[in-house]
């Protein structure tokens, strides 16, 4: 239906001339909905000279520091870890500490910690036998930290207390600002079988060649963050929530069975007295290298997993200024590396593997490294570390500075699916984009799980979409995120991450998409990014707590963001705006020749009706006696008279030139009665379809929506006839109810009833289908009957 | 007290193990629209559940890699499991209503289920929503069940597997 076609009366001053039914009328209430555009400084915290106004640090920053010295034996017997550590931490805060708080983050795994007690029943009626071993083994498995020694590095025994995943020592003296103070701690601890016990550290058996492949993170006891924002960071770990920690230097000593090869965060610095001469080799070929370049072969490494060495090798690590250390150990592991130039360094991107993921991790791992580095350098800052690895094993996806576990592998017949092949560069994309959010931009996980899956879920869309055209991305896109964003059960992004429901969707995609909609649709992308740089290098290697980010996006682009922040990150609101009708206005010359015609037009539609239209075939009375007619038989009331005439002369002599000229205009008045039925304001985007087939976008800001956010009013002037109109029609602002974006009003089919049509054919098709077949068993009984008489012919 | 009898009857099923899917962090979820469809008495599902946890559990049922790329196969084991698994019933003691399966769309992370949900009625009586609970401990799933203007969503996890389904009265 063409609009026009609709328009039936041409208003001077307001009637309806179309309307759209709402589907879903909805009682929007709450503060946000009564006040979107409320600024934010009643929920931000007050700034102060450690945290400005701006959104930058201040000239009071601080942060603490922790440096490392640790000695750490893999036992690969009893898959133990027994470690000793010196760690020198430094009171940069400006208060005086008299007790020192560490992470013990493998209690995790005792039997009473409280991840496992407050872990509720499973569902008896259907549970594996995995998951029934992983309950068993949690009862049963001897984890958790067993500490031999806490005291100074001088000897002296500290008093100390394990508060479950916590440690707390006391210190003999306050720890005045400015003081450092040297600790030496020896531990142990079993490790777990993480393909049983789950988690983001443990060991993989491989029960063919009976050996094992270690992930070790989360190992050691570490210094806990203590900031201006949070104090001492000792929230328990519960699973969830990661950790944040101390930057510092890290000189760590590993000692493993003489077969194994280790990966760690840091450089080796060792490399002669762990490596043969070929490895050192190739090593220093990979450095300069077009394409990886095996360290260790697949045939070498097939090799090694027979081999059963009682000796020993130490590999030495160094890192500087990273805020955890992991490592990876084994004797099936391949090692490819390539060196990526950056700027005048050399980043090594290497991976290790087993065999099991070939041929899949030698094509992909160290690429999507690089690549990764690449883009996230671009987007933020260049990558700063001096490695970057990826390691295969039980994990599926987790991150430590500089070294990250990634968990797909390919099929045992070495085929893959585009399935795993796209999980696997995914993940490495995901884990490696984690140097920056949060090794480097040091936000608080354990609080806020979304400022670093959030973010680097979004610059993981940005990486993925720069590897190939169409990569499958699975957040990032607003449309993706519309199921989640219209079901109810939420929780606001802004949400401690042990109380976050539906975890992927609340942490990772809804933040990632809401700074894909702030970079396409907000604030453009040459704006965004100037911000989101600005904001990543502001905190680079430093602690920001939300309202930095916030405020540093606001400062760097020169808009309130204010009304987005509160909406996207502090509601769960969703945006579902709504065309609810639409009206036409046009000027009203006054003049009597034109308007009186009009009014009289106007009128007798009005007047029409099915009895009306009926009863003019009925003889009338008055037809049959005509002296019956007198003057209000012939009257017509639209008829223009001289005093309409003279009126309308005299109204135009009061008139100015200018106000004559207004008088002349042909343009066409529309009014858009929107409503925001979801509750999010948004900007509206609005596609106009013009009668003469031309078409006009307009991007209407959100601030429309600053006096009333429940229901406005937009007038659009133009000098052309409306044919249709259509909000949000790129799917931008993962608009929840698009039935009710159109005008003239669309029945938009359900997801279900697309698939339906797609899949099942309809009744035309069906009886199409029946006649093709008929008339194809027609031409072969023709054939038949033409090849016999040919036969008979001859 | 466990019904331990009951438990390995379920268990003997769910042999095959083996993949490992540990994550950072475990977050499995699946999200479903119903429309209620007045003509046909049906509710028509669209249920999104994530590529991965799906080809996971199609591997531990029938032990066959990549079943999920293949056609009719993986649509008879997920019809049969979203039988087991998707219960409606009209009546809290009544026979679960008949599930028909319509079709799936699979991409590389997500993939798309559609059946329908063949009812007497209007929606009513007791929806048991039981999707991965066997194979995710925190699974968490959701339903939003559409009647004309009225709507509502249930949320099923692994202590709360069953709800009634009710609208709230439309305000007029």
């Amino acid at each position: 239906m063409c609009l026009s076609s609709v328009v039936r009366i041409l208003l001077v001053s307001g009637v309806f001339l179309m309307s759209g039914a709402i589907s879903k009328p909805q009682d929007l209430t709450g503060s946000y909905i009564e006040d979107p555009f409320r600024q934010m400084e009643e929920i931000l915290p007050t700034p102060t000279a450690t945290r400005t106004a701006s959104g930058a640090p201040g000239p009071g920053y601080w942060q603490q520091r922790a440096d490392y010295k640790i000695e750490v034996e893999l036992d690969d017997e009893k898959q133990r870890i027994l470690g000793s550590e010196r760690i020198r931490y430094q009171n940069l805060s400006p208060h005086t500490l008299t007790y020192l708080w560490l992470q013990l983050e493998p209690n995790l795994f005792q039997p009473n910690s409280d991840a496992t007690l407050s872990e509720t029943s499973p569902s008896f009626e259907s549970l594996s036998f995995s998951a029934v071993r992983r309950l068993l083994a949690q009862k049963t498995f001897e984890g958790g930290v067993k500490l031999t020694k806490v005291g100074e590095s001088q000897g002296n025994e500290l008093n100390y207390r394990v508060v479950k995943t916590m440690l707390r020592v006391d210190l003999p003296q306050p720890l005045a600002p400015e003081q450092k103070f040297d600790l030496h701690i020896d531990w142990n601890y079993q490790i777990p079988d993480q393909s049983l016990m789950g988690g983001r550290s443990g060991y993989e058996y491989f029960e063919e060649d009976k050996n094992y492949l270690y992930e070790i993170a989360q190992w050691f006891p570490r210094m806990a963050a203590y900031s201006d924002a949070t104090g001492w960071q000792h929230k328990q770990f519960l699973g969830r929530g990661e950790f944040t920690l101390e930057l510092g230097n890290y000189e760590v000593a590993i000692t493993v069975p003489s077969d194994h090869i280790v990966a760690a965060t840091g450089v080796l610095k060792n490399p002669t007295e762990v490596l043969s001469n070929e490895q050192q080799d190739r090593f220093t070929q990979a450095k300069t290298a077009e394409k990886p370049v095996f360290i260790v072969t697949p045939e070498e490494a097939k090799k090694n997993e027979a081999s059963r060495s009682k000796q020993k090798k130490t590999w030495k690590f160094s890192a500087k200024n990273v805020r955890d250390f992991a490592f990876a150990s084994s004797r099936k592991f391949i090692w490819d590396a390539q060196g990526h130039p950056l700027d005048d360094r050399t980043v090594m991107a290497m991976s290790f593997y087993p065999n099991e993921g070939e041929p899949l991790w030698s094509q992909y791992s160290t690429r999507s490294i690089i690549h990764t580095i690449n883009v996230y350098s671009k987007f933020t800052f260049d990558y700063p570390y001096p490695v970057a690895i990826s390691v295969n094993g039980p994990v599926y996806g987790m991150e430590y500075p500089m070294i990250c576990f990634n968990g797909p592998r390919p099929e045992d017949d070495g085929t893959y699916s585009k399935r795993t092949k796209y999980g696997l560069i995914s993940v490495i994309i995901h884990e490696v984009g984690h140097n920056w959010f949060p090794m480097i931009v040091n936000s608080d996980e354990r609080q806020w799980t979304w400022m670093d899956e959030g973010l680097n879920t979004f610059l993981q869309y940005l990486a993925e979409q720069e590897w190939e055209e169409d990569y499958p991305s699975w957040r990032g896109e607003p449309e993706n995120i519309v199921t989640y964003m219209r079901s109810s059960d939420q929780v606001p992004i802004m949400t401690n991450s042990e109380s976050i429901l539906q975890f992927g969707n609340n942490a990772y995609g809804k933040p990632a998409t809401g700074l894909n909609i702030l970079r396409e649709t907000i604030l453009g992308r040459e704006l965004f990014d100037l911000a989101f740089k600005e904001y990543a290098n502001r905190w680079k290697f430093k602690r920001p707590m939300p309202a930095d980010l916030f405020r540093t996006m606001e400062d760097a682009s020169g808009i309130d963001l204010d009304w987005f922040w509160r909406g996207w990150f502090y509601t769960t609101f969703h945006t579902d705006i709504a065309i609810e009708k639409v009206e036409l206005y046009q000027i009203n010359t006054k003049d009597p020749e034109i308007e009186n015609p009009k009014k009289k037009e106007r009128e007798e539609e009005t007047k029409q009706n099915i009895s009306k239209e009926r009863n003019q075939e009925l003889p009338k009375f008055i037809e049959q006696y005509p002296e019956l007619r007198d003057f209000y038989n012939e009257f017509d009331e639209y008829a223009v008279t001289d005093a309409d005439r003279e009126a309308y002369q005299k109204f135009l002599k009061g008139l100015e030139e200018k106000e004559k000229a207004v008088l002349e205009r042909t343009e066409n008045f529309y009014v858009l009665h929107l409503k925001n039925l979801g509750g999010l304001v948004m900007p509206i985007l609005l596609q106009i379809e013009y009668e003469d087939d031309t078409e006009e976008m307009i991007r209407i800001p959100a601030e429309i929506w600053v006096r009333n956010p429940k229901s406005i009013k937009k007038l659009l002037i133009t000098d052309k006839a409306v044919r249709q109109l259509e909000i949000d029609p790129k799917r931008e602002t993962a608009d929840t109810d698009r039935s009710n974006n159109y005008y003239p009003p669309r029945i938009v089919p359900t997801r279900f009833e697309l698939f339906k049509r797609k899949t099942q054919k309809n009744e035309m098709q069906k009886a199409k289908e029946a006649e093709e077949k008929a008339n194809k068993k027609k031409q072969e009984t023709a054939s038949t009957e033409k090849e016999e008489k040919a036969e008979a012919e001859e | 007290m466990i019904n331990f009898s009951r438990l390995l009857a379920f268990t003997v099923l769910l042999v095959v193990g083996g993949f490992q899917t540990a994550t950072a962090h475990p977050f499995h979820a699946t999200l479903a629209e119903g429309h209620w469809n007045e003509e046909s008495k049906t509710l028509e599902v669209s249920l999104w559940v994530p590529s991965h946890d799906l080809e996971k559990l199609l591997l531990k049922r029938t032990g066959i890699q990549n079943l999920l790329d293949q056609g009719k196969p993986a649509d008879q084991a997920i019809h049969s499991y979203l039988k087991e698994t998707i219960q409606w019933r009209e009546k809290p003691q009544g026979k679960p209503v008949p599930l028909k399966w319509i079709g799936k769309e699979v991409s590389v992370e997500e993939t798309w289920l559609y059946f329908e949900i063949q009812l007497t009625q209007e929606p009513g009586g007791v929806l048991e929503y039981r999707l991965f609970f066997e194979q995710e401990p925190e699974q968490q799933n959701s339903i939003e069940i559409i009647k004309g203007q009225q709507k509502t969503t249930l949320h099923f996890h692994r202590e709360q597997p069953s709800r009634p389904v009710r609208f709230a009265p439309l305000l007029r």
